[in-house]
């Protein structure tokens, strides 16, 4: 299982965003997952995004939120959409 | 329900939903400053109201003294709760206060915001949300006396129910601050970073003001929750289709240490509300010496007075004029509004508020509720 602590600050495309809870990747063949920043944060630096894993249970289009400060991706290949 | 050395002995107690760390809004800050400067006289009952296997952490409430925190399904505990005045702070508790509750104290309501839409419908102030007039009714009914954070606030309230004007007294909210706080004077460089912080809500006019950055040349960020998913998609459908994704950033809900650096990096906050019962967050820019440029409905025109950039919010275009106004002015000038900000914030300190409380509730001294 792929993980990333919480308070881990990473780029995803680029941005560097920081883990506001443990991220566990349950499926890390099809990797998918859903990093969402609205959660309330603390962390000072206000360039650095909050995230939030969400686990993805599916690829429907529900989960796939556009233009919504959401990110989607598979482990490494992380995409902003 | 756990006991943080909650006494049940005090004189006055308060119920609400938002205490430490776990707040929302404007309720919190007030409740959390009520707490600073309580008297020995008074407790504090947090009440969640979310699902009953919600999980709370002890050190998210402060001094962990003179606090009880329970969930709804145990509100039959209140009726054990001995005070003299229990002050009730969310129409959403009408539904939990029975007979048992109120019995032998003086019930006070203090109305953070007359849940209306914004503009409330003439024909029916509510809205058709029934459900929320039958809990505020009832709490407004039972009260010996109802308080108001702001004229504006009572004047809406008399508006609806000219029947309670004799019981509501009006105690503008205050906040700590620090008179040694570095002041924001960003504007004397710069006047291209705006800012808005707060909950994603319509009654906020957040759609309003990025419509109004479309046309200006300048940076708009947004520290907001995720809580009203629609509205949400409504403001990105917006600058989709006004190919704003350049000029304006979404910081997440900033909080603690995050939100103090947010509002250092603006040049000035925006504060669009359509109403706004008080509006602490003015008074949190102007204690940093933020200008804001806002919207003077409600009690926002109570704590601005005297201020240039202010806007009516339903009138279109003065949003866009006043940030105009605010970028082309000279240092002087936003200057001489900077210390007004200042000047106003001595008239909204916590502890004035918290005394004017300590006065409403020893003139409620006998027992006026009985069943």
């Amino acid at each position: 299982m792929y993980s990333i602590s919480k308070n881990t600050v990473f780029l995803i495309k680029n941005k560097k965003v920081i883990a506001l809870n443990d991220i566990h990747i349950a499926n890390d063949e099809k990797g998918y997952f859903i990093l969402n920043f609205w959660e309330q944060c603390d962390y000072k630096d206000i360039e650095v995004l909050p995230v939030a894993f969400a686990k993805c249970e599916t690829l429907e289009e529900l989960y796939v939120l556009k233009k919504d400060n959401i990110i989607l991706g598979s482990e490494r290949d992380i995409c902003l959409i | 329900m756990f006991n943080l050395n909650f006494k049940n002995n005090y004189r006055v107690v308060h119920i609400n939903n938002e205490l430490g760390n776990c707040i929302i809004g404007g309720a919190g800050t007030y409740m959390n400053e009520l707490y600073k400067y309580r008297t020995e006289d008074t407790g504090f009952i947090y009440m969640g109201l979310g699902s009953p296997t919600d999980d709370y952490n002890v050190t998210d409430f402060m001094e962990q003294k003179d606090i009880l925190i329970m969930n709804k399904d145990e509100a039959y505990k209140l009726a054990d709760i001995n005070c003299e005045v229990l002050v009730v702070q969310f129409y959403e508790f009408a539904s939990l206060l029975d007979e048992d509750i109120i019995k032998n104290k003086t019930l006070a309501y203090v109305i953070h915001s007359v849940p209306t839409p914004e503009p409330p419908p003439p024909w029916d102030p509510f809205g058709g949300n029934h459900d929320i007039r039958e809990k505020f009714e009832k709490l407004c009914e039972l009260a010996s006396v109802l308080v108001c954070v702001s004229e504006a606030e009572k004047e809406k309230l008399s508006k609806i129910y000219p029947q309670y004007e004799e019981k509501i007294e009006v105690v503008h909210n205050g906040i700590t601050y620090d008179i040694s706080t570095s002041l924001n004077v960003n504007y004397k460089h710069s006047r291209k970073v705006f800012g808005y912080i707060g909950r994603t809500d319509y009654r906020k006019g957040i759609y309003e003001s990025i419509k109004a950055f479309s046309k200006i040349d300048a940076k708009y960020k947004l520290a907001c929750p995720k809580n009203d998913v629609a509205y949400i998609e409504r403001l990105f459908t917006y600058i989709d289709a006004a190919n704003m994704w350049d000029k304006v950033d979404f910081c997440g809900w900033c909080v603690g240490e995050r939100k103090e650096n947010f509002l250092n990096s603006l040049d000035a906050l925006v504060i669009p509300s359509l109403y706004e019962p008080f509006g602490y967050v003015a008074l949190e820019a102007m204690q940093r010496g933020l200008p804001v440029i806002c919207s003077n409905n409600g009690g926002l025109d109570e704590i601005l007075e005297g201020y240039k950039y202010k806007y009516s919010p339903y009138v279109e275009g003065e949003l866009e004029k006043t940030i105009i106004e605010f970028m082309e002015d000279g240092i002087e000038t936003v200057e001489k509004q900077q210390k007004i900000l200042l000047n106003n914030l001595a008239r909204f300190s916590a502890i004035q508020m918290a005394k004017r409380y300590d006065e409403i509730w020893a003139s409620y001294g006998g027992v006026t509720y009985e069943v």
